[in-house]
């Protein structure tokens, strides 16, 4: 976006159709009134229109088998415990199959357990969605023409959106974004498999890689470049990423998932900000990306926040790389530690909820732990992600005000609204709506499919960095300060939260919650 | 003019995807309840532990009126699939949103008498579907309502028969 030296003046109305943040809002709006639409009417089975991408191999299988067999084993001796004998017999039943190392079987077996919930429950889910992840699932039409679907879709919206927009040569788009689309498809193929699932390394490390592979190797043609349009795809999918972020979610954590999250994310913010400004000298737009990646935790975060201060999305890239490299090595060693310092369960829970990334991690790392683990967990890490709106709300206030100070013009409402990101109300508006406007059966139905257009969207955003990006430049981006100021904040991040989880869910300053 | 149009079609299905379809046949307390039992299963709590006028029943006591052959009918307030899947063998399927969707006579098509011993079951203590089918058949005034609130799962953690399909 251009910065303005003149006094701006009031544009007419049609700035709501030409300007790209505005235009992202509507693309936004439009496909949340699309599924929406789709529900009420009954015009299409939202069960069915979401492509699957998770996919494992015969012996990736058969490697696992054995891990599985050992936790299986703890879970039958802990029902033998309770005289749950329909549990043993269905965990020995499916440790049996696991010693076969025969898929199908294995995969109902796991389906057999899955109904009895707790434990068993949360390690046959993970076998059966491992198991069902047979690789030729992934190419059969039906599989393939969702993707197409949702192509389709896309290509038709974003051109009309760019029509109105004008100054885009549409010929060499409408070329351009398939093949854009196809290469955001491979990456989330590449993401799908067992090993990176696992590892919580999530699609938009791969769309990034897969661009950036392109574009340092072979290069990219001059007429793909219309279709590399990051901020257009990003913040059509922060407006749908809105309708995602449900404020009772952190009703649901109640008063200590509330205080706990609060507590953390304003910490480690600030510690984080102010370490990588003041020490590192790194700039403050990084510094509020890497902070909102620490503090709330979390690719989405780190996006919102680039959204929110409009800023360098070679910086995004950065920041986004980091969460989910870091979170690795935090998935493995607090389960652990856990287990070896004799941490209370529910306490262990509300450190792994209030450090880790993804909601997947969180589930796969408080498991590990116990059942209490994994249900404090996921409380503690939705509570925070509500954080998300809030955070790119203030930010983008924040922002605005503080450019506005930089060209020496004085911070009126009507500055601050003419600069203000409009995708960021669009995804208020949405948050609004699907947390206190719809019926409950609503949300439910049409959180599958507005998860999966967002995720596109991203997708599509992370491969127009890579494609646009130099790899040397991010690699050496300012020196390695921004990576140490993450780093070191997240030390602090895993410090900090495992005392107030202490503190919040340990009894020592309210009743230890009931939660098993 | 388009920018018009785009706004009322907006706020049109914003508006409309939030009204939700009631059935005429049941008061507006039992359907407040319906959406309370909803938003607590949504928020992943337990149902509350009873209800007035309901009694309860283990897996344990199930098994032995099975067992015993006694008269009762055995309902599953599941949706099809669910039900499909597994089910207490001999139960009968027939859920909330069935009798919300078509009204009292869903009940009378499962055959259901008004003086039917019923026994009702779902998911277990956070599945809002066995509350929400007393609620609304306590409400058409059917008496001898049982509640087996632990549900589906506590029946397979004891190891009692399952059936599928069907």
């Amino acid at each position: 976006m251009e910065e303005k030296c003149a006094l701006p003046q009031k544009k007419g109305l049609s700035d709501l159709i030409k300007n790209e943040d505005w235009l992202a809002v509507w693309i936004g709006f439009l496909l949340i009134a699309l599924a929406l639409a789709s529900q009420q009417w009954k015009l299409l089975d939202l069960t069915k229109v979401t492509p699957s991408f998770k996919w494992a191999t015969d012996s990736q299988i058969e490697s696992r088998t054995e891990n599985w067999a050992v936790t299986a084993d703890a879970l039958v001796k802990d029902a033998e415990g309770r005289e749950e004998m329909g549990t043993v017999k269905r965990l020995n039943a499916l440790k049996e199959t696991l010693a076969k190392k025969d898929r199908g079987e294995i995969l109902k077996a796991a389906e057999k357990v899955s109904p009895i919930g707790g434990l068993p429950g949360a390690l046959a889910k993970e076998i059966a969605g491992h198991s069902k992840g047979v690789p030729g699932n992934i190419f059969t039409w039906d599989n393939i023409s969702r993707s197409i679907q949702i192509g389709v879709v896309f290509l038709i919206i974003a051109t009309v959106g760019l029509v109105l927009m004008g100054g885009v040569p549409l010929g060499k788009f409408i070329i351009g974004f398939p093949i854009i689309f196809l290469l955001a498809w491979f990456s989330r193929f590449l993401a799908g498999n067992a090993i990176p699932v696992d590892w919580g390394f999530e699609y938009v490390v791969f769309c990034l890689i897969v661009g950036l592979l392109i574009s340092n190797t072979v290069g990219v043609p001059e007429w793909l470049m219309p279709a590399v349009r990051t901020e257009y795809y990003i913040k059509s999918g922060l407006v749908i990423l809105g309708a995602g972020i449900l404020f009772f979610e952190i009703l649901q954590g109640g008063a200590l998932g509330i205080i706990q999250g609060v507590l953390v994310v304003a910490a480690v913010w600030y510690f984080c900000f102010w370490l990588a400004t003041k020490i590192l000298k790194v700039d403050d737009d990084f510094a509020a990306m890497l902070s909102s990646g620490v503090a709330i935790c979390g690719v989405s975060a780190a996006i919102a926040t680039c959204g929110a201060i409009e800023g360098d999305k070679k910086k995004l890239s950065y920041v986004a790389s980091l969460v989910l490299i870091v979170a690795v090595p935090m998935m493995v060693i607090e389960p652990w530690v856990i287990k070896y310092f004799g941490i209370p369960e529910l306490v262990g829970g509300a450190w792994i909820g209030g450090t880790l990334d993804t909601s997947g991690s969180v589930v796969a790392a408080g498991a590990l732990v116990g059942e209490a683990a994994m249900k404090t967990g996921v409380i503690v890490k939705f509570s925070q992600n509500v954080l998300i709106g809030v955070a790119a709300f203030v930010l983008s206030i924040l922002w605005t005000v503080k450019k506005g100070a930089a060209t020496g013009q004085k911070a009126t409402v009507g500055i601050i609204w003419e600069r203000f990101p409009k995708f960021v109300l669009g995804f208020i508006v949405a948050s609004t709506v699907f947390s206190f406007m719809l019926h409950i059966d609503t949300v439910s139905a049409t959180k599958g499919i507005l998860g999966e257009l967002r995720t596109w969207w991203f997708a599509l955003a992370f491969m127009s960095i890579g494609l646009e990006t130099n790899f040397g430049d991010i690699a050496r981006m300012e020196g390695g300060r921004p990576a140490l100021a993450f780093i070191t904040a997240q030390a602090f991040n895993v410090v900090w939260t495992l005392i107030l989880a202490y503190l919040l869910f340990g009894g020592y300053i309210f009743p230890i919650p009931d939660i098993r | 003019m388009v920018k018009k149009i785009v706004i009322l079609t907006l706020a049109a299905v914003f508006l409309a995807a939030g009204m939700s379809v009631q059935a005429a046949d049941f008061s507006d307390n039992a359907l407040k309840q319906i959406e309370e039992l909803k938003i607590l299963s949504r928020d992943k709590k337990e149902i509350p532990e009873s209800f007035a006028g309901v009694n309860k029943i283990t897996a344990a006591e199930l098994k032995s009126w099975i067992d015993q052959k006694k008269t009762f009918v055995l309902l599953d307030n599941r949706v099809p699939a669910d039900y499909e899947k597994e089910h207490i063998a001999g139960a009968v399927r027939l859920s909330p949103d069935d009798l919300l969707e078509k009204g009292i006579k869903a009940a009378e098509q499962a055959g259901l008498k008004k003086d039917d011993t019923i026994v009702f079951y779902c998911n277990g203590i956070k599945c809002w579907r066995s509350s929400g089918a007393i609620v609304l058949l306590q409400d058409a005034g059917y008496k001898n309502l049982i509640w087996f609130r632990d549900g589906i799962p506590e029946w397979i953690k004891k190891g009692y028969d399952t059936a599928e399909g069907k």
